[in-house]
C-alpha cells in the first residue's frame, strides 16, 4: 500500500497549509517566491495553483513590508501566514515584529485578536552561505507579546502550525531547514502533549533529562541511544520557546535529578540559560549534580567548511551525558 | 481663615528634577488665572515658562530668583480666595 | 515627473492615474465654484475650536506635571479637520501621533485623547468604534499597516476607504518608501495624507529631502497633490477630490498638506532655540483657528450665540480634563 502520509517536514507543512487554507477562507499566505516557485524549499508548492494568487501572494522584496502589510491584513480580518525566506533576513522586519506586532494587542488594551504567523526557515548544517544558517530564537523569546514555535518533527510541525493560526497572537514559527527533506528520523514517543503549547517527553528515562528542540533533537535522540547501555536518558522536546513549558522540564528533573540543555544557537544569552536558571530557582532540591548547557560558543556562524566544528554533534552530546552521569 | 495653598515645583520629565528660578513675573499681591505665566525656570534641557496651575492671589514667593530648586519643593503660596 | 515614469504606471480606464502632481492652489477664496455648505463649515469650526481648547488645557496640565508629555497640533487644525471631514466617517484612519483634531472629528473625547500622555494607557479610545486606530510612535510603521488593511479589505470584497496620516519627517523612513511602492504595485485604495508642518523636531523639511514629497510619491507611481492647508474649506475640497480619485480609480493617492507647527515637537522641545523668531511670530499671527472663526463670523455662518455655546462646551472640557488629570 502506498503511504500518502507526508514523510518529511516540507511535505507535512505543505499539507498543513493546504488544509488550513481549505478550511478557513481568511487564511492568506505571503512571502517571497512562495507562489509561482512554491517557495525556495518548496514548502508552498502547488498552493498558488490550488488557491489562486490572491491568497498565495508573491511578496515584493521587502521583509518589513511582508510583516507590516500582514499586520494590516490581520487588522482587516484575515489570517495572514507570512514567510521570511531565511532566518538571516528577518532583521529588516524586526521593527514591524517587535515594535508593532508584538505590542499591538497591548496598545489596544487587549481588545484585539491579532492572527499573524511568521514562518522562518532556521538553522544550519546544510553548507549554506552567509546569513542562511542562523539560530535567532533568543531575540524573539525575549520579546513579550510574541509566541515562538520551534518544532522538531513533521507531524508535530503540522499540529503546531495549525494551533499557531488559532492563537490570536503573533507567532514566530521556526522551521528547521535541515529537516525539510530529511525522511529518516530518530524514533521517539509521540504521545499527545499535555496542551497545545506544552513541551513533550519524547523518550522516557531515569538518569538524566536532556532538553532539546528543532533539528538538534535528532542528535539528542541519537546520543541517548548511543549511551543507552550505561545511561538511561529522558529526552524532552521543548516545542515552544516562548512561552516556555518549564513545568514539564521540572517534573522530569524531579524524576531524574539531572539536566542537560542542548541548542544550536550560541549559548551565551541563549534560551537554554532561561531554562537552567528557572530550574535552579524552582527545582534545585531535585538536582544530584550541576546542570549544564551544551551550545556553540559566542562566535559568528562560520563558513560551510567549518560549520561541523561549530555545530553541536552526537558525540559531544553523548560525551556530556556520560560526564554528568558518572 | 485664609485658603492659603502651597504650589509645588512640578516634575519636568525625562529624569530632570532640578531647575534654576531665572526670574519671577509676578509678585506678592498679584492676582493670577490658571495658565498665566508666573515665572521662568531653567532646567539642563531648556527654559520653561511656568504657568499658574490655580487661580488666586500670590501671597508668598518661597524660592527666590537665581536659586536652584527641586521637583516637589514648595515654590510659592497662593490664596485661593480672590 | 517624466513621461517615462508616468508610462510605467498601471493605467486606469480613463488614463488619469499617475502622472504630474497637481498643484491645487490653497489660497483661493472660499466662495469659488463649489462653496462648502454652511453646516459643514460650522462643524469644521467647532471641531477646530474644541481641538484648540483641548490643546490649551493639555499644555497647562503638562506644565504643572499632570501630563508627562504633550504633543501639540496647534497650527495644524485646519489641515487635520479639513482632511478628516473630507475623508468621512466611514473611512478607517491610521494616524501617526499628532492627529488630535482628527480624533475630535472622529468623536473621541478629550479625556480619552489625553490619557496616554498621562501614562495611563497606550491608547485611550476604542479604535474600532471610532475607526481611528491607536497612535503609532514608530514613524511610518502605520503606513504599511494601512496598505495591508486595504489589501485585506479588497480580498474580502469589502469596500472601505483607508486614510494613512504621516508627517514630513516620516517620509524619510524606509517603511514609507516600502508602503508607497507596495500601494502602487497592489493598487491599494489608500489615501496617504502627509502633513508637512515644516519640521521634524529641529530638522526643517527642506533638509529632509532633495526633491519633494509629491515627486517621491509620483516616482513610485502614486498620484499626488500638494496644497497649502491652513484654510479648512479649500483643504476639505482638495481632500474630497483626492479621496474620490482613490475610490474611483481604485488606486492610491497622496496629498501633501502644507501647514504650520506653532508649538515645538513636544512640550519638552525648546523649539525657540532653533526657529527663526519672525517665522514663529508669523505662524502665531496666521493662526488658522482664529482666522476661520473670524471669517465664518464675518460671513454670518456663525453668530455670537453659537460661538458662546462652543466656548461653554470647551470650558466643560477643561473642567473634565482638570478633574481627571489634576485633582
Amino acid at each position: 500500500m502506498t503511504s500518502t502520509a507526508p514523510s518529511c517536514l516540507a511535505e507535512s507543512l505543505n499539507e498543513a497549509l493546504g488544509q488550513l487554507m481549505e478550511n478557513d477562507e481568511s487564511v492568506v499566505l505571503i512571502g517571497q517566491d512562495i507562489g509561482r516557485l512554491g517557495g525556495v524549499f518548496r514548502v508552498t508548492k502547488g498552493l498558488q495553483k490550488r488557491f489562486g494568487p490572491s491568497r498565495v501572494r508573491d511578496a515584493i522584496l521587502a521583509e518589513s513590508s511582508i510583516v507590516g502589510q500582514a499586520i494590516g491584513m490581520s487588522l482587516s480580518g484575515l489570517t495572514p501566514v507570512c514567510e521570511i525566506q531565511f532566518d538571516g533576513f528577518i532583521y529588516p522586519a524586526m521593527n514591524q515584529i517587535v515594535t508593532q506586532a508584538a505590542r499591538m494587542t497591548t496598545r489596544w488594551n487587549d481588545d484585539l485578536t491579532l492572527n499573524l504567523v511568521i514562518r522562518v526557515p532556521v538553522g544550519g548544517g546544510i553548507r549554506a552561505v552567509e546569513h542562511h544558517s542562523e539560530s535567532n530564537e533568543a531575540y524573539f523569546a525575549h520579546t513579550p507579546g510574541l509566541h515562538v514555535a520551534f518544532p522538531s518533527s513533521p507531524s508535530d510541525a503540522a499540529a503546531m502550525l495549525k494551533s499557531s493560526c488559532l492563537l490570536g497572537s503573533p507567532v514566530i514559527f521556526y522551521e528547521p531547514k535541515r529537516l525539510y527533506w530529511k525522511r529518516k528520523r530518530q524514533p521517539r514517543e509521540l504521545s499527545e502533549p499535555v496542551s497545545a503549547l506544552s513541551a513533550r517527553v519524547v523518550r522516557r528515562g531515569s538518569d538524566i533529562t536532556v532538553v532539546g528542540f528543532g533539528a538538534l533533537l535528532e542528535e539528542v535522540l541519537a546520543a541517548a541511544d548511543l549511551v543507552a547501555s550505561t545511561v538511561d536518558v529522558e529526552v524532552v522536546d521543548l516545542r515552544w520557546i516562548a512561552p516556555m513549558d518549564t513545568e514539564t522540564v521540572l517534573a522530569s528533573v524531579a524524576r531524574t535529578g539531572r539536566l542537560l540543555v542542548v541548542h544550536e544557537a550560541v549559548g551565551f544569552g541563549g534560551v537554554g540559560a532561561e531554562l537552567v536558571a528557572t530550574v535552579a530557582e524552582h527545582g534545585s532540591n531535585h538536582l544530584r549534580s550541576p546542570m549544564r548547557r551544551l551550545a556553540p560558543p559566542r562566535r559568528i556562524y562560520p563558513p560551510a567548511d567549518y560549520e561541523s566544528r561549530h555545530l553541536i554533534g552526537v558525540s559531544q552530546i553523548a560525551g556530556a551525558i556520560e560526564e554528568m552521569c558518572t | 481663615m485664609s485658603d492659603r495653598i502651597d504650589i509645588h515645583v512640578p516634575e519636568f520629565g525625562h529624569g530632570l528634577t532640578e531647575a534654576l528660578v531665572v526670574e519671577w513675573l509676578v509678585s506678592v499681591g498679584d492676582v493670577v488665572e490658571r495658565g498665566d505665566v508666573v515665572a521662568v525656570l531653567e532646567t539642563d534641557k531648556s527654559s520653561i515658562d511656568l504657568l499658574a496651575e490655580k487661580p488666586g492671589t500670590v501671597v508668598e514667593i518661597v524660592v527666590d530668583a537665581r536659586s536652584i530648586t527641586t521637583s516637589g519643593a514648595v515654590l510659592y503660596k497662593l490664596d485661593e480666595r480672590r | 515627473m517624466t513621461d517615462a515614469a508616468s508610462r510605467q504606471n498601471l493605467g486606469s480606464d480613463d488614463g488619469t492615474r499617475g502622472g504630474q502632481p497637481i498643484e491645487m492652489e490653497g489660497a483661493r477664496p472660499f466662495d469659488v465654484m463649489e462653496p462648502v455648505d454652511a453646516e459643514t463649515r460650522r462643524a469644521m469650526l467647532r471641531h477646530m475650536l474644541v481641538a484648540r481648547g483641548i490643546d490649551d488645557e493639555a499644555r497647562r496640565l503638562e506644565n504643572q506635571g499632570a501630563l508627562d508629555l504633550w504633543l501639540s497640533c496647534r497650527g495644524q487644525e485646519a489641515a487635520q479637520v479639513g482632511s478628516a471631514t473630507a475623508v468621512g466617517d466611514e473611512a478607517v484612519i491610521f494616524p501617526s501621533y499628532r492627529e488630535h483634531a482628527v480624533a475630535v472629528v472622529r468623536g473621541i473625547d478629550a479625556v480619552s485623547l489625553v490619557a496616554q500622555w498621562a501614562g495611563r494607557t497606550y491608547c485611550g479610545w476604542n479604535p474600532r468604534r471610532h475607526k481611528f486606530f491607536p497612535y503609532t510612535l514608530v514613524l511610518a510603521a502605520q503606513a504599511l499597516h494601512g496598505v495591508g488593511y486595504a489589501i485585506g479589505r479588497r480580498l474580502k470584497n469589502e469596500a472601505e476607504t483607508v486614510a494613512v496620516y504621516v508627517g514630513d519627517g516620516a517620509t524619510s523612513e524606509g517603511d514609507m518608501s516600502e508602503a508607497m511602492n507596495l500601494a502602487a504595485v497592489e493598487s491599494a485604495q489608500v489615501l496617504f495624507i502627509c502633513q508637512n508642518n515644516g519640521w521634524a523636531i529641529s530638522k526643517p523639511s527642506q533638509e529632509q529631502m532633495l526633491t519633494s514629497i509629491t515627486d517621491r510619491a509620483n516616482g513610485f507611481g502614486i498620484r499626488s497633490w500638494s496644497i497649502s492647508a491652513d484654510d479648512p474649506d479649500s483643504t476639505y475640497l482638495s481632500c474630497l477630490a483626492a479621496k474620490r480619485y482613490v475610490e474611483t480609480s481604485r488606486s492610491p493617492g497622496l496629498i501633501e498638506l502644507r501647514t504650520t507647527r506653532i508649538g515645538g515637537h513636544t512640550t519638552s522641545d525648546p523649539h525657540t532655540s532653533y526657529r527663526d523668531p519672525e517665522e514663529l511670530a508669523a505662524a502665531v499671527a496666521n493662526d488658522p483657528v482664529m482666522r476661520y472663526r473670524e471669517r465664518l463670523y464675518a460671513a454670518g455662518v456663525v453668530d455670537a450665540e453659537w460661538l458662546e455655546s462652543v466656548e461653554a462646551a470647551v470650558d466643560e472640557t477643561h473642567r473634565e480634563l482638570l478633574k481627571v488629570f489634576a485633582s
